[in-house]
C-alpha cells in the first residue's frame, strides 16, 4: 500500500489527468444516451490519432501537415470492405463497374482488410520516409511535403469517383458492419465502444513505454539534437522512418476505429482540413506527453460539437483566434503549461521544506 | 500535334500563374524563415480586392491590381507587427501561428462575401492568333508580369540598399543593428513585401480563376511543390520549378486526368529530393 | 601510420579553409592542433568526423579511406567520436541519460528496443561518472550544470561511446584554470589508451596535455613538433604574436 501511495504521489499531473480521461470515458456509455455514445466512440479513435501523431511530433519534432491521409488510408480501406460485403455498392454500380475492381477483391475479408488497415499506412509512411528521410531535407520541408501529399490524396480520392465515392464518400456500410461476428453474435455499438476504449489504453501504454524505452530516448534527442546524435554513432534516418512507420499504421488503425462509429467515410476525415484539426489538438493540448494530445483532441472536438451549433461558420474564427492565444500565450498547451506549473510548484515546495539544501532541482521525469 | 503545341502555351499561362502564386511565399520563408501557411488567403484577399474594385467602385483594373497589393501589403504588416514578429525562429508556432490566420481569414471573407464565386470580366478580351492556335492577350500580360516580378525581385534583393540590408539582417541580425539599421522594420517591409506579391498574384489571376474564400487551398500546395522542386530560398528556383511543375502537369493532362498528372509530378520531385535536396535549380549552398 | 590525413583540402565556394594539409597520427598518439583563429582546426575535425566532405584528399584510417563517409558510420564503423566546440549535449535528459545514450554497442534500430538497463550498463556509467567528477549531478538536468560540468560531461559521452581515436575541439574553452587542468588530467588518464587528437588554444593546457604539436595557419600546415620546439619555432612566434591566443573562435560548429 505505501507503495501505491508513493507512486501516487510521485505522479506527475499529466498522468493523473490521462487517468481521469480513461475513467470518465469508461463509464461514459453507463450515463448516457446511445447517440453519446457514438459520438463519444468516435472522440476515442481521435485520441488515438492525436497519440499517433504525438509521437511523431511532440516525441520526434516531425510536424506532419497531413497526417490524416493514414487515418483516411485506414477508414476507407475498411469502410470500402464494409460497403462491399453484400455485393457491388451503389457508388460503384452508379459509376458502370459491373464486378468487383481487383484491388479490392481481397478485402472481402474484413480480417484482412482490418490487417491492411495498419499494413498499408505503415509501408506508405515507411516508403516516403524513406526518400524524405534519407535525403538531407532540412525540417520544415517534411511538414511541406506531407502537406503536399495530403492535398493530392484529397484530389485523387474526390476524383476516383467509382472506386472511393469521390466527394460523397462510401455508403453502404452500415449493411456490412451488420453481417460482422465476434465469437458468434452480433457487434453492438456499445461493443465497438469498448473495443476503441481497450484500444487507446493499450497504445496509450504502448506510447508511454515506448518514450521511456532507449528508442524513446534517441527521438528525443533527434528532435533536440540531431547532429549530436549522428556522431555518437545512430543513423537518424532510421529513426525518423521507424517511428513514422509506427505513428502511421496507430493512425490507420484509429481510422478503421471510426468506421463502426460513423457508418460513413469520406474525405471530410482524411483531407487537408482533417489533418489541420489534428495539429490544432496538439497545439491546444501541449504535445510531447501524450496526455495533452489526448485532452486536446477531446476538448477541441467536444467544444466544436456544441460551439460551431452556436456560432454556425464563425467557429472557425473563434478556433483561429483561440490558436493564436494558445501559440503566443500558452506555447507548450494546456497539459504542457499544468506540468511546467506543478514542477515549479514542487521545486518550491521541496526548497521550501529544507532551506538548507542544495537549491538546484533534479531532472524532471518528462516524457517529453 | 495541335493539341501539344497548345498545351505547352497553356503552360506557360500556367507557369507565370503559378510563379506569381509562389514567388510571395519564396520571399518570405528564404528571408524570414517563416512558412506563411496563410498565404493562400492574401491571394484570395488580393481577388477580392480586385473584385470590388473593378465591379463595385468601377475602377480601372490596372488601379485594382495596385489597391490589391497595396491593401494585402498593410494586412501583412499588421499581421507581422502582431504576430509574426514574436514568433521567429520557432517553426512550428509560425506554421500553427498563419494556419490559424488561415482559418480567420476565410471565414470573415465568407461572412461578408457568401462562398459562392465572385464573376469578373476579363479587363482584355482580345485573342492572338498562332495558325489554329489561339491565345487570349491577357495571358501574355500574365506571363510578361511574372517576368517583370520575377526581374524586379531580383534587382530590389540585389541592387538597392534595402536589399543589401535585408540581405545582412538574415546573415547576422545582431551586426546590422550595431550598424544602426532597424532590422525590426527590415522584417515588416519584408513580410508585406511577400504578402503584396501574393495580393498582387490574386488580383492577377481574379479574371481567370474562380474567386471564393477556400480559394487560397489550392494555390497553396501548387506553390509548395514548386517551392520544394525549385529550392525553398531560391527566387529564380521557383521559377524554373513553376516553368517544370506546369508544363508537365499541362502537356500531361491532354493525355490523363490533371490530378494523376499531378501525383506523378509529385512523385518524381520526391524522387528528385531524394537526390538534390537543395532543389533542382539551386547549386550553391548559401548558407 | 594508424590515422593518415594526405593531402586535404576543402574549398567554401573559393574560400580555402584547409589547403593540402597531411597529418599522420600513431595509434595511441596524443596530437594537439594549434592555430590562429581561421586556421582551420575545426574543419579539419569536420572532415575527420564526417561532417564535412573534403573537396580533395584522403582520410586513411589503417589504410582505408573515410574520407565523405556519412558521420553516424564513421562513429560506429570506424570508432572516432568528438567533442564539440561548446558543451553539446542533450539538455531535456538528466546527466545519466545522457551518458546512457552514448553508450556504445547499442546503436541499430533492433538494439533500440531490446536495450536492458544491465547492473552491467549501470557499473560502466557509474564508473564514467566518477572519472568526469559528476557523480552527484548524475540525475541533474544539464542545464543547470556549471559550463565546466556541462563539458565534462560531455567528455564523459565519448567515453561511454568508447571510440578508439577521440577528437576534442577545444575542450577547455571557457573553463576556469583549475577545472582546465582537472580536464588535462582526465584526458591524460582516462583516456591513455585512446588516440586523441585535440584543437586548443590554452598554451598551458597544450603543455600539460601534448607530446607532438601541429600548428596551422590560415589552412596550411606552419610547423609540427614538440611543445618546446613549437613554441620556440620563430614563424609561429610571428603568426601568434599578431593574433590574440585566448580570444575563441567562432562557433561555427554549434
Amino acid at each position: 500500500m505505501k507503495n501505491i501511495k508513493s507512486i501516487l504521489e510521485n505522479m506527475t499531473i499529466d498522468k493523473y489527468i490521462a487517468l481521469f480521461i480513461f475513467i470518465g470515458l469508461l463509464i461514459l456509455p453507463l450515463l448516457s444516451s446511445r447517440y453519446s455514445v457514438q459520438i463519444f466512440g468516435k472522440y476515442i479513435t481521435y485520441t488515438i490519432l492525436a497519440l499517433g501523431l504525438d509521437i511523431l511530433w511532440g516525441s520526434t519534432g516531425l510536424m506532419n501537415l497531413g497526417f490524416a491521409i493514414f487515418f483516411g488510408l485506414g477508414s476507407y480501406i475498411f469502410g470500402i470492405s464494409m460497403a462491399i460485403q453484400k455485393g457491388l455498392p451503389a457508388f460503384m454500380s452508379f459509376g458502370g463497374l459491373t464486378e468487383l475492381p481487383w484491388l479490392y477483391v481481397p478485402l472481402q475479408s474484413p480480417a484482412v482488410a482490418a490487417l491492411l488497415c495498419i499494413v498499408i499506412p505503415g509501408l506508405v509512411a515507411l516508403i516516403l520516409g524513406y526518400f524524405v528521410f534519407t535525403s538531407k531535407i532540412k525540417g520544415v520541408f517534411y511538414s511541406i511535403i506531407t502537406l503536399a501529399f495530403v492535398a493530392l490524396f484529397e484530389l485523387f480520392i474526390t476524383d476516383q469517383q467509382i472506386y472511393t465515392g469521390g466527394a460523397s464518400g462510401v455508403n453502404g456500410i452500415p449493411t456490412g458492419l451488420m453481417t460482422l461476428r465476434l465469437f458468434g453474435s452480433k457487434i453492438s455499438i456499445f461493443d465497438w465502444y469498448y473495443i476503441a476504449f481497450a484500444s487507446l489504453v493499450i497504445i496509450y501504454m504502448f506510447c508511454v513505454w515506448l518514450n521511456h524505452s532507449r528508442f524513446g530516448k534517441i527521438i528525443h534527442s533527434i528532435r533536440d539534437n540531431e547532429m549530436r546524435v549522428q556522431f555518437l554513432g545512430y543513423n537518424p534516418a532510421v529513426f525518423k522512418i521507424a517511428i513514422f512507420t509506427i505513428s502511421a499504421a496507430i493512425a490507420g488503425f484509429a481510422g478503421l476505429l471510426y468506421v463502426p462509429m460513423s457508418s460513413f467515410v469520406s474525405i471530410e476525415n482524411s483531407g487537408v482540413a482533417f489533418s489541420t484539426m489534428i495539429i490544432i489538438w496538439l497545439a491546444v493540448g501541449g504535445r510531447g506527453n501524450l496526455t495533452g494530445a489526448m485532452a486536446g483532441a477531446l476538448l477541441v472536438s467536444f467544444l466544436q460539437n456544441i460551439l460551431s451549433g452556436y456560432f454556425g461558420g464563425m467557429w472557425q474564427v473563434v478556433l483561429g483566434v483561440g490558436l493564436i492565444l494558445i501559440v503566443m500565450v500558452l506555447p507548450k498547451g494546456l497539459i504542457g503549461s499544468l506540468i511546467d506549473w506543478q514542477y515549479m510548484r514542487r521545486i518550491h515546495g521541496r526548497q521550501h521544506a529544507n532551506p538548507g539544501s542544495d537549491p538546484v532541482p533534479p531532472a524532471r521525469k518528462v516524457e517529453v | 500535334m495541335g493539341l501539344l503545341a497548345s498545351q505547352v502555351i497553356n503552360g506557360l499561362t500556367n507557369t507565370s500563374i503559378l510563379f506569381l502564386v509562389a514567388v510571395g511565399l519564396v520571399v518570405i520563408f528564404g528571408l524570414l524563415d517563416v512558412v506563411n501557411m496563410a498565404h493562400g488567403e492574401f491571394i484570395m484577399f488580393g481577388a477580392y480586392s480586385a473584385v470590388v474594385c473593378v465591379n463595385t467602385l468601377h475602377l480601372p483594373f490596372v488601379v485594382a491590381v495596385l489597391i490589391a497589393a497595396l491593401f494585402t501589403a498593410l494586412i501583412g504588416s499588421v499581421v507581422e507587427r502582431f504576430i509574426i514578429q514574436r514568433l521567429y525562429g520557432k517553426v512550428a508556432e509560425t506554421l500553427l501561428g498563419t494556419f490559424a490566420l488561415s482559418y480567420i481569414f476565410q471565414q470573415l471573407v465568407r461572412t461578408i462575401f457568401g462562398p459562392e464565386d465572385q464573376l469578373m470580366a476579363l479587363p482584355i478580351d482580345t485573342t492572338l492568333h498562332f495558325g489554329s492556335i489561339v491565345v487570349p492577350v491577357y495571358n501574355v500580360v500574365l506571363l510578361v508580369v511574372s517576368v517583370i516580378v520575377l526581374a524586379g525581385t531580383l534587382l530590389l534583393l540585389i541592387k538597392t540598399k534595402f536589399g543589401m540590408q535585408l540581405r545582412a539582417n538574415v546573415q547576422n541580425r545582431t551586426m546590422v543593428q550595431c550598424l544602426g539599421v532597424n532590422s525590426a522594420r527590415i522584417d515588416n517591409l519584408t513580410f508585406s513585401y511577400g504578402c503584396a506579391l501574393a495580393g498582387l498574384a490574386g488580383a492577377l489571376i481574379a479574371p481567370v480563376k474562380s474567386v471564393t474564400p477556400d480559394m487560397g487551398v489550392t494555390y497553396v500546395v501548387d506553390s509548395f511543390m514548386v517551392v520544394v522542386l525549385g529550392g525553398l530560398n531560391s527566387i529564380f528556383g521557383s521559377f524554373m520549378g513553376s516553368f517544370v511543375v506546369s508544363e508537365s502537369s499541362t502537356v500531361m493532362a491532354g493525355y490523363m486526368s490533371e490530378i494523376t498528372a499531378k501525383l506523378l509530378i509529385f512523385i518524381v520531385i520526391i524522387g528528385v529530393i531524394r537526390f538534390r535536396p537543395q532543389g533542382l535549380f539551386f547549386n550553391k549552398d548559401k548558407r | 601510420m594508424y590515422l593518415e590525413l594526405k593531402h586535404l583540402t576543402v574549398d567554401f565556394n573559393g574560400f580555402l579553409a584547409v589547403h593540402d594539409v597531411s597529418l599522420g597520427i600513431e595509434k595511441g598518439e596524443t596530437r594537439v592542433i594549434i592555430g590562429p583563429n581561421g586556421a582551420g582546426k575545426t574543419t579539419i575535425i569536420d572532415m575527420i568526423t564526417g561532417k564535412t566532405k573534403p573537396t580533395q584528399g584522403e582520410i586513411l584510417l589503417n589504410g582505408v579511406n573515410i574520407a565523405g563517409k556519412e558521420s553516424y558510420d564513421i562513429s560506429n564503423t570506424y570508432g572516432i567520436g568528438r567533442k564539440f566546440q561548446g558543451p553539446n549535449v542533450f539538455d531535456e535528459m538528466s546527466v545519466y541519460e545522457n551518458l546512457e545514450v552514448a553508450l556504445s554497442g547499442h546503436t541499430s534500430l533492433w538494439q533500440a528496443f531490446t536495450y536492458r538497463r544491465t547492473r552491467a550498463v549501470d557499473v560502466r556509467l557509474e564508473e564514467i561518472l566518477s572519472q568526469i567528477n559528476l557523480t552527484e549531478q548524475r540525475d541533474m538536468l544539464p542545464r543547470f550544470l556549471s559550463h565546466g560540468q556541462r563539458q565534462w560531461l560531455e567528455m564523459g559521452m565519448i567515453l561511454a561511446q568508447n571510440p578508439a581515436i577521440i577528437t576534442l575541439d577545444e575542450p577547455a574553452a571557457g573553463m576556469t584554470d583549475d577545472e582546465t587542468f582537472k580536464t588535462g588530467e582526465m584526458i591524460k588518464s582516462v583516456m591513455k589508451d585512446k588516440t586523441v587528437i585535440v584543437v586548443e588554444h590554452d598554451m598551458d593546457f597544450i603543455k600539460q596535455i601534448a607530446k607532438t604539436v601541429t600548428v596551422l595557419n590560415q589552412g596550411e600546415i606552419l610547423a609540427e613538433g614538440t611543445y618546446e620546439e613549437v613554441s620556440h619555432n620563430a614563424e609561429v612566434i610571428r603568426v601568434y604574436l599578431k593574433t590574440d591566443d585566448t580570444e575563441e573562435e567562432e562557433a561555427e560548429s554549434v
